[in-house]
């Protein structure tokens, strides 16, 4: 499904300020698998998601979804396979226009060409699924998408990421920016839709516990590498406590979980 | 004085859409329509001279100024040169080849040859005032750029350009190349524009090189008169009409500035700085008001 063969990111090359972000990562996820990523700031998640969502190039490596070698891939392509959410909630939505609108130019993704596909059938359809977020914005399909709080914005864009029919989903911390109960329900919905359309996910997170709770594999990062990573039995299994004495027999230093890591 | 507002604002007034188009959904502001607006006018000129038909001689300014607004868009996207710069650079080349298109010269008449103003006027001559004709084919005229451009902006190409300029970044991640919608764009607008200089030269009877001088910035005084008398800036239908009211009345202002104007010792040289006022004065409104919506919101 998803493949990285030895990718290799570094920025600032040949500077003092050299920082290697990615070292030699190899990693698979099957279909359907619900990945979420943990590690210290600086360790590598989020450009771990940009180059596989082509925001950033690998200055080593290959990169390929769905079989397809997408490593040279610009970042408009390769959004045709995937669905992205930032933490920063205003960044996935077109916030001038209309709930109706950006849910149409999502759902229809892709270049486009001179269609009306904006029309009864299918703003029944979008007033059936923004039903599903549980927020009443069904009723306000012609409301601008700045009217809407944080937590509605995510819920939306969460929404438009899934109509897209993505066949990968990259979350990026996407719920650290709201209200805890925000966050929950934000959560809740990603874990339904993810089962319910048996998307392949990658989640970043800075929450332990959610990491444990939530996906079928974990991957913990640390300086460019990935240092821990585990699945099915074995991370049903796991806890809070094991997670940090994990890391501390890996690495020989402490995690420091109050700044870093919420254990929650 | 009237006739003269009405006519001059809505034949600006297809101008002013090209400006909207490019400033307020693409985000893009362009100045090649300072070399785009004569550009249509120069094209129109010379063709009908050399005896073509007013159609091909208004669909080829149409063509001319999207190709410049093209270009725009081509050295923006390929050599990044910021969108400002780009504009400027298309427009001064731009100055250049129109005095090529008017075959060397700065300006050229077009007494005696047939224009769209003179063949509406004949149409119906002895039944109504031939002003009136003018003006009804004016309003049909425009009206019909603004109804096809309200079906533009909600098919989902229009809507994709809207999104443009609110979040870029949303253009890429939806999978589609701003790039292209940046070309589409800015040739669409420059196109308008280049009809909107045919007209002119048409109405006013000759081409000039310098008609274009600060064309862009009485489309952008337009644009946010305009948005003064709109109260929803989220329906195309309701931009779109601001946009010919705004023309309109800007014209308006000019007029009663030329005429009026000496009285308190005003010429009409004092236009631009007018001009540039209004938009000043319009910012600091807007924002004012924008201000004082916000509180309300909390």
């Amino acid at each position: 499904m998803v493949e990285l063969k030895e990718v290799t990111k570094i920025f600032h090359k040949d500077t003092p300020d050299e920082i290697i972000a990615l070292k030699n990562i190899n990693l698979t996820i099957k279909e359907g698998e619900f990945v979420t990523i943990i590690g210290a700031n600086g360790a590598g998640k989020t450009t771990l998601l940009n180059i596989i969502s082509g925001s950033l190039f690998a200055d080593r490596g290959k990169i390929f979804i769905n079989g397809v070698d997408v490593t040279n891939f610009a970042e408009y392509k390769r959004a045709s396979y995937i669905g992205r959410i930032f933490q920063n909630p205003t960044v996935g939505t077109a916030s001038n226009m209309t709930i109706e609108e950006n849910l149409i130019l999502a759902y229809k993704k892709g270049f486009r060409g001179i269609r009306i596909s904006l029309n009864n059938k299918t703003r029944e359809f979008f007033k059936e699924k923004l039903a599903l977020l549980e927020l009443g914005l069904e009723n306000r399909l012609k409301d601008p998408v700045i009217l809407l709080s944080g937590g509605q914005r995510q819920a939306l864009t969460l929404l438009m990421a899934i109509l897209s029919g993505p066949t990968l989903l990259l979350l990026d911390e996407h719920t650290a920016a709201l209200d805890p109960k925000n966050a929950f329900h934000i959560l809740y919905l990603t874990d339904r839709f993810v089962k319910e359309y048996r998307i392949t996910t990658l989640m970043i997170t800075h929450n332990m516990s959610n990491a444990i709770n939530y996906g079928t594999r974990l991957i913990m990062m640390d300086k460019g590498e990935i240092i821990f990573d585990v699945a099915g039995k074995q991370k049903e299994n796991l806890t809070v406590e094991k997670l940090v004495e994990e890391f501390y027999k890996l690495r020989h230093r402490e995690l420091d979980s109050d700044s870093v890591m919420l254990v929650d | 004085m009237l006739e003269g507002i009405l006519f001059e604002g809505l034949i600006y007034s297809i101008m002013v859409f090209g400006v909207y188009i490019t400033f307020r959904f693409l985000d893009f502001p362009d100045l090649t329509v300072d070399g785009s607006f004569p550009l249509g006018a120069c094209v129109t000129a010379m063709l009908l001279l050399k005896g073509f038909p007013v159609s091909i001689a208004m669909l080829l300014a149409f063509l001319a100024g999207s190709i410049s607004g093209f270009f725009t868009a081509l050295i923006h996207n390929k050599l990044k040169i910021p969108n400002l710069l780009a504009g400027i650079l298309t427009m001064t080349m731009l100055y250049s080849i129109n005095i090529r298109v008017l075959g060397n010269r700065a300006n050229l008449p077009l007494l005696k040859v047939e224009t769209i103003f003179t063949k509406i006027s004949n149409l119906a001559s002895g039944l109504i005032p031939q002003d009136y004709t003018v003006l009804i084919f004016l309003v049909f005229f425009v009206v019909l750029t603004k109804v096809i451009l309200d079906v533009f902006f909600i098919t989902d190409l229009g809507l994709s350009l809207r999104a443009l300029g609110n979040n870029e970044r949303f253009i890429t991640m939806i999978g589609i190349n701003p790039e292209y919608l940046k070309l589409i764009g800015v040739s669409l607008a420059n196109g308008l524009v280049g009809l909107s200089g045919s007209l002119v030269a048409q109405y006013q009877g000759f081409a000039d090189i310098g008609m274009g001088q600060g064309i862009i910035i009485s489309g952008l005084a337009s644009v946010m008169l305009g948005e003064f008398f709109i109260f929803s800036k989220r329906n195309v239908f309701i931009l779109t009409t601001g946009v010919i009211t705004g023309s309109v009345f800007y014209k308006a202002i000019m007029y009663v500035g030329r005429f009026y104007g000496y009285y308190i010792n005003m010429t009409p040289n004092d236009l631009k700085l007018i001009t540039g006022l209004l938009i000043i004065i319009s910012i600091i409104i807007t924002k004012f008001g924008k201000t004082q919506k916000r509180e309300e919101q909390w």
